[in-house]
This record gives structure tokens, C-alpha cells and sequence, in this order.
């Protein structure tokens, strides 16, 4: 029967301490000796790793390939820029209105983001992607009403009807982006398949949206740096997680800057401009996909952002434009 | 583990739903868990009425993702005394003439089930024993139940089949036959993130020998008669439970009330109200209060003065009463695997709360209990 043994939690990669580790495994036979493997690559727009803590460095290197493989199989399906994704498919039925029936993965992303629509109160919606239109990054003006208007008249989740597996475009003119939850499914897959494997103690992490496979192997969690908004390199809180994920959404990931003022990247399906609220918001959670659209959800509420995520009941913390700190990590 | 606010359960289940999603931590507790629960209960009525001892244990099994056995089992401990029937006293006032110091009893009890799902279908199919000295029991029931809407509506309805055999100490081996038939439905309706409703009829058709056959009547004109009961019983409940989950004071709220008629003239009304809240460090509690009322059998009287019809008895479980309680409890969850609760309950059962009929002050009685349950699920 494999007894853990005391090792170094170390975000370095430091691995064991040599005398504890021959002074315990001299003490019971059986033993596992691990020793942290890590494997970092690029994958949705994102510098991503998996960690994962293993006797011996093959059988960490075949799991963390074949979680790397699954991982850019979900990046190809559901690519915006790529013709052969299920996304384009999607988005040519969208732009010319008419039915699609979907296979049964993306019918289950679908219901996922149709709750997140009914939970946010219509604030989260993968039609809104439209809007990038008149927010792409080298923007230099911002844009009139009446362009967002007839914008915004192709935005709603409500527009479209989604009777599973069938989704329907009553009309034309419409997009749909997977962004916003494949990234975290992605994690929470990659963490279950390491999981089944036998692995107990490692992370998937995909550009901050953080999977906990197992704590470190001697029971301790892992200490997570939350980036402050603000200050680049600086970190606005440390939270340990022993499980369960963790995401992170913020203003300053990616954005416009328009005459000297700086415009989020999060665009409201309301008003079709960018969200004023939370500067940056962290939600730890069982699932990775939850706590990444409950961060997205909490920067689309605005000022309502915080007490929604009160009332959802998941710990979190945020700043606002203030850079006043709240939150149950707080 | 408690209560989880509505928004994040409505998450929780959609992402629960996408494949290769897996909730929580590889030592957790997952959707299909084996179980094994055990309760040690006492219950006990004031002056020395009855007071019972419990000890229960159940298991839980899967079998794949579809099938589940369940096994229960209960023994339980009865002592103290019980009223046999009723005489005048001085004043007016009606004395109880009870039965010795302390009636022993041993029940064993049993019951062995199995579930199946398949897709948003699930069958239930149980088979249960119990015996004591002067009485045994054998029971089925059978249980449907389906989800419509995407798991927003829940019906359910069912069939149980009870035969029993009733004796008494002085002739311990002349069981006499009773037979239930029990029909239920029911529907669980979620109303928005933070309500459900749910409706539930019942109708039971009872025949054989319904009667008790350690209680008397007392006849003013001459003599005792043994305690008769109709050969048949008819019975009707309707019970409506709303849950809600109130976001200003982060707790729930739970509301149950029923009402039930059968062909004896028995009437009941029943409410019942919860509060339940989730503490940190895995704390859940919950208060609440609970009134029921109900009126005398048709042929009750807590003594005759002229020899009665052929139905007739003085049981105070057929008189008018009604009781106000309280309900107290808390659960702590010790590990992800562990969870241990404590409850307890106190009702004070009195005459004047009676909806209809007749009953006596010498049936006003208090009884609580409390009752320990460890839980362990992997």
C-alpha cells in the first residue's frame, strides 16, 4: 500500500527532501517517492502548465501528453479561427440564420452556458461575441450609437432557440463564442484524466484558470498568487487550495486603450460596451468551469459583481477601480 | 454537506453534466457512493408512559452507474406502560387504568431494496419484515419515478402491500390477519432558483382485524368489552411542502402541511415549519416548530354508559388531541466521508387542541426524543 511522504511544497519544482524522505521510507516498506514533474506548453491564447507529482518521470510524461492532446483537441473544435471547428460550422448557420444540430460534447457546453444565461440574468451570452467588431485591439475611436445598436440587435441568447441538440437562428447575422467556458472545461477534463490514471497530487493550469488534480504529497495545499490588477508581477492575495479550481477574470488581461482611457475586454450584452466594475476577481470552486464563469459573470454584474458572488456563496476576491479589496478571501 | 445557494447548484448541475467533469476530489464521496448510516434513537412520554430504543443501520450499494441495493435494518426496545381503558372518578373526572409497570418488547425489522435508472426513469422495488412477539409483518412496495423538463419536475407514484399478523400475550399464537394496501403519488416541482414545491396524495385501503387487543372499554352499565375497530378503514392525505431559499438571512426556509380524512371520522391537519442554515467549518442547523390537531373516531368514547354498537373503543390515538412541538438539530460534516447529527424533538400533546370530537385530560402527555446518526459515504 503506497504511503505518502513529506515533501517540500515548492512552486519551484523543488522536490523532496532527501534525509526525510530515506528516513521515512527506512521506516515503512512500500514507500512512494515522489518527485514533482512539469510540463508547460501553449494552448488557447495562454502559457499553460500541468504538474504533476510521480515516482518516476515516464508514466507522468504519457498522462501529461495525453491531457496536452486533449486539451488542443478542444482548441481545434471549438477555434474561432479555424474553418474546420464545430464554432465556424455554428457560425456559418448563424450568419445566414437556419437550424444546426450539434454533437453531444457541445450540446452539454451549450446547456452549461444556458444556465450561466439564466443565473447572470441574461448578462452572460455567447452571442455577444458580435460586438469584438467594433472593439478589436487596435481600435483608436470609439464606436457610435447607432453602430452598437445595430449590433446589439444581433446579440441575445434569447434570440436563438436551443431545443438539444437542435440550436436555431430565427434570423441572421449572428455569432457564437465558446470562449468564454471552453478553456475551464478544458482544465476540469485535463485534471479528471490525470485523475483516472492513478495521479493524486498535481495542477492543470491554463493561462491562471487553475485545476487542482490532488494537494502536494504530503497532504500540504498549493499556495495560488492572485496578479494584482494594478501592478504587474505584484500578487493582491496567495490562497491554498488543497482542491477544487480556481479562475481568474480581470480588466487588465487584454484591452483597448482609446484616447488615454482603458476599455476591458468584457463587453456587456446590454449596452455593447465594455464592463466598468471589478478591476479583477478570483472564484475558487469544484469545477474549473464554474469558477471561470462565475469570475466572468461577477465582471459583467458591474458594481452588482460582489453581490452576486455573496449570493452565489463561492470564495472569492476581488478589487474594484478603487483598488479597495473585497471578498471572502479578503 | 448542507445547503448550497440555488445559482450555484443550477451551476454546479449543468457543469456536473459535461463529460470528463469531475466535482470534487478523487477521495470524495461521487455521485453514486456507497453508504452506511447508523441511529441510536430514544424516545420516551412523560410519567411512565412508553419509552423505546432504536438502533438502526442501513447500507447502500451501487452496482454500476444504473442499479443500487439497500439494506436496512432496525431493532428496537419498547418498556413503560400503556392505558388499557378508562374509568369514571371522583368530580367527573375520567381515571386511566394502565397496564403494569413495564410491557417488554423486542421488534426486529427489516428491509432489503433495489433501484434501477434508466435515463430519467427510476423503479424502486423493496421487500421488509418485522417481527415481535405478538405481531408480524411483511410488506412490498413498489415505486416509480421519472424527471421531466431537464430534472425541474419529478413524478413520482407507487404501490405498497402490507400483510400483518396480530396477537397478544394471552394468546401468543393466534395471529390474526390485517392487510394494507397503500397507493401514493406525488410531484416535485422546482419553481425558480430558490423554490420548490411538492404534492402528495396518499390513499390506503385497511381490512382484517384493525382492533388493539390489549385495549377495553369500559361500560358504565355493566362491565368491560375488548377494544372493536370497524373490518375496514379507508384513509386519505394530501401533504404540500415548499422549500425556499431566502437570500437576506442565507437559509432556508421549509414549510409542510397536510391534511388527512378516512372513513372511522378521523380528521387530521398538520404544519410544520423548518429553518435550516449552513454554517462555516461544514455547520448545518436547523430549528422549527410543528402543531397538528385531529378529531375523535366516530365510534370513540373514553368510556360508555350504555353497552355501545359493534365498533367501539377508548384508544387515545382514536380520541381528539392535538400537539405542539419543537424540532432542533444539527449536522457536522467531520471529513468529506464523514458526517455525524444530532436531533431532538419535544411535543406536548393536549386535549384542547383538538379539531373535532372527543378526548380526555388523562391523555396529555409530553414526548421527546433524540436520536444520533453517523454517516459515511465513499
Amino acid at each position: 500500500m503506497p504511503v505518502t511522504l513529506h515533501v517540500i511544497p515548492a512552486e519551484a519544482g523543488i522536490q523532496y527532501l532527501a534525509a526525510t524522505a530515506s528516513a521515512v521510507h527506512n521506516a515503512a516498506e512500500g514507500l512512494t517517492m515522489f518527485t514533482l514533474y512539469r510540463y508547460p506548453f501553449a494552448a488557447m491564447g495562454s502559457r499553460c502548465e500541468i504538474r504533476l507529482y510521480a515516482p518516476s518521470e515516464e508514466p507522468a510524461a504519457a498522462c501529461a501528453r495525453a491531457a496536452i492532446n486533449d486539451i488542443l483537441r478542444l482548441e481545434t473544435k471549438y477555434s474561432r479561427y479555424r474553418d474546420d471547428s464545430i464554432t465556424a460550422a455554428i457560425n456559418r448557420v448563424a450568419a445566414a440564420g437556419g437550424a444546426i444540430d450539434v454533437d453531444a460534447e457541445t450540446a452539454t457546453l451549450l446547456d452549461y452556458a444556458a444556465t450561466c444565461y439564466e443565473q447572470s440574468d441574461g448578462l452572460f451570452d455567447l452571442t455577444s461575441g458580435v460586438l469584438r467588431e467594433v472593439w478589436s485591439a487596435d481600435r483608436r475611436e470609439l464606436p457610435d450609437t447607432d453602430t452598437l445598436q445595430r449590433l446589439l440587435a444581433r446579440v441575445g441568447w434569447n434570440k436563438v432557440r436551443w431545443e438539444s441538440p437542435r440550436l436555431v437562428f430565427g434570423f441572421p447575422g449572428m455569432e457564437i463564442d465558446f470562449g468564454g467556458v471552453v478553456k475551464e472545461y478544458a482544465a476540469d477534463r485535463a485534471a479528471t484524466l490525470c485523475a483516472e490514471a492513478g495521479f493524486r497530487h498535481g495542477l492543470i493550469d491554463l493561462g491562471g484558470d487553475i485545476k487542482i488534480i490532488g494537494p502536494h504529497p504530503d497532504g500540504t495545499p498549493w499556495a495560488v498568487g492572485i496578479q494584482h490588477p494594478r501592478i504587474k508581477g505584484a500578487v493582491m492575495a496567495t490562497l491554498d487550495l488543497f482542491e477544487g479550481a480556481i479562475a481568474t477574470s480581470g480588466d487588465y488581461e487584454r484591452f483597448v486603450e482609446i484616447d488615454g482611457r482603458r476599455y476591458s475586454h468584457i463587453l456587456s450584452p446590454r449596452t455593447g460596451m465594455p464592463v466598468c466594475g471589478l478591476a479583477g476577481v478570483s472564484v475558487a470552486a469544484p469545477e474549473c468551469v464554474v469558477a471561470g464563469s462565475a469570475t466572468t459573470i461577477a465582471m459583467l454584474m458591474e458594481d452588482r459583481g460582489a453581490q452576486w458572488l455573496d449570493e452565489v456563496g463561492l470564495p472569492h476576491v476581488w478589487m474594484d477601480q478603487q483598488l479597495r479589496v473585497g471578498g471572502t478571501y479578503a | 454537506m448542507g445547503a448550497i445557494s440555488p445559482r450555484l447548484a443550477a451551476l454546479t448541475a449543468a457543469a456536473m453534466a459535461l463529460p470528463g467533469v469531475q466535482a470534487r476530489a478523487a477521495d470524495a464521496p461521487g455521485e453514486h457512493p456507497w453508504g452506511v448510516d447508523a441511529t441510536h434513537l430514544e424516545y420516551s412520554e412523560s410519567g411512565s408512559r412508553m419509552r423505546v430504543r432504536v438502533n438502526q443501520a442501513s447500507a447502500v450499494v451501487p452496482i454500476g452507474e444504473s442499479f443500487q441495493l439497500k439494506a436496512n435494518g432496525i431493532q428496537d426496545l419498547m418498556s413503560g406502560a400503556s392505558p388499557i381503558f378508562n374509568v369514571p372518578g371522583p368530580a367527573g373526572k375520567t381515571h386511566q387504568v394502565l397496564t403494569g409497570a413495564s410491557v417488554f418488547d423486542n421488534r426486529k425489522a427489516g428491509d432489503i431494496g433495489a433501484s434501477a435508472s434508466i435515463g430519467d426513469n427510476q423503479l424502486t422495488l423493496r421487500q421488509g419484515w418485522s417481527k415481535e412477539n405478538d405481531y408480524k409483518s411483511t410488506w412490498t412496495s413498489l415505486e416509480g419515478k421519472r424527471d421531466f423538463n431537464r430534472k425541474s419536475t419529478t413524478l413520482a407514484v407507487g404501490f405498497a402491500f402490507s400483510d400483518d399478523g396480530v396477537s397478544s400475550h394471552d394468546a401468543p399464537d393466534n395471529f390474526r390477519t390485517r392487510i394494507k394496501r397503500d397507493f401514493f403519488g406525488g410531484v416535485t416541482q422546482i419553481i425558480d432558483e430558490r423554490s420548490l414545491v411538492e404534492l402528495s396524495l396518499e390513499y390506503s385501503y385497511s381490512n382484517g382485524f384493525l382492533s388493539d387487543p390489549y385495549k377495553l372499554v369500559f361500560v358504565q352499565s355493566g362491565g368491560l368489552l375488548p377494544d372493536a375497530r370497524p373490518g375496514r378503514r379507508r384513509q386519505t392525505a394530501v401533504t404540500v411542502k415548499y422549500l425556499t431559499y431566502v437570500p437576506a438571512i442565507d437559509s432556508s426556509l421549509q414549510a409542510v402541511g397536510s391534511l388527512s380524512t378516512d372513513n372511522w371520522g378521523i380528521g387530521s391537519g398538520a404544519l410544520e415549519l423548518q429553518w435550516k442554515k449552513e454554517l462555516p467549518g461544514e455547520w448545518l442547523v436547523n430549528a422549527g416548530a410543528r402543531y397538528y390537531t385531529q378529531s375523535s373516531a366516530d365510534f370513540y368514547a373514553p368510556l360508555y354508559l350504555t353497552p355501545p354498537g359493534d365498533a367501539h373503543s377508548s384508544d387515545y390515538r382514536l380520541a381528539g388531541f392535538g400537539s405542539i412541538g419543537w424540532i432542533a438539530g444539527v449536522t457536522k460534516q467531520l471529513t468529506p466521508n464523514f458526517s455525524v447529527q444530532i436531533a431532538a424533538e419535544r411535543s406536548y400533546r393536549r386535549v384542547g387542541l383538538r379539531s373535532g370530537g372527543t378526548g380526555i385530560d388523562a391523555d396529555n402527555y409530553i414526548w421527546g426524543l433524540y436520536l444520533v446518526t453517523l454517516q459515511a459515504r465513499f
